[in-house]
């Protein structure tokens, strides 16, 4: 299997989209968990 | 444990995305004919990410227990999220470079704002996370959104240009 340089440069791009989106999933994760530590912490 | 559970998930799937990641961007950059340091840099990055996430999935669960029950294993365990904030702002940096080529190509290709803005939010990553490398964390200075916002434009020129091509 080979890629195309322009079929690299579509599969690079949206990963590095899916980086941003789970960096921003963490950040919010982390500022809920610091706001709401009852609920994340399930007690 | 229940809080860990979403920061596993998206830290093993930040691992896979960055082994993928390695792989494609590797091979983007042999196939090359310009724009060889932009694919070297993300390629970089996505090593040096998969590096950081892995310390954090596999070490900092076991080190925090550890300096709970033993005190002493504190400054260990704040040495290996230090280590780990390092690799990540190395990559962040990597990204930035990145940023500043692919930025570059795009305002000379047409898309002149998204191009400036692009080379423009690089040199911020670079230099902030170059501050943060050298200094240890500063809470004033956000390296880590400079890098993320950095990694969204880089994503944008290499669609763009992908686009152009």
């Amino acid at each position: 299997m080979e890629f195309t340089q322009k079929q690299n440069l579509k599969v690079v791009s949206a990963l590095l989209f899916l980086t941003v989106i789970t960096q921003a999933l963490y950040t919010l994760f982390t500022q809920w968990q610091v706001r709401y530590p009852v609920c994340v912490s399930g007690g | 444990m229940a809080s860990e559970v979403p920061r596993l998930c998206l830290w093993g799937l930040e691992g896979v995305v960055f082994v993928v990641l390695a792989a494609i961007a590797g091979s983007a950059l042999v196939q090359a004919k310009q724009y060889a340091l932009g694919f070297s840099a993300i390629f970089t990055s996505a090593i040096l990410n998969l590096v950081q996430v892995g310390v954090g999935l596999t070490q900092f669960g076991p080190l925090r227990e550890a300096a709970q029950g033993v005190e002493a294993i504190a400054p260990a365990a704040g040495s290996v999220v230090a280590f780990s904030f390092f690799i990540y702002n190395a990559a962040k940096i990597l990204l930035g470079i990145s940023a500043l080529v692919f930025g570059t190509a795009i305002s000379q290709s047409g898309s002149k704002e998204l191009g400036r803005l692009t080379v423009f939010v690089g040199f911020v990553a670079i230099a902030t996370n170059t501050i943060v490398m050298m200094f240890g964390r500063i809470e004033a200075i956000p390296s880590g959104a400079t890098g993320v916002i950095a990694t969204l434009l880089l994503a944008v020129c290499l669609l763009k240009l992908q686009s152009e091509d």
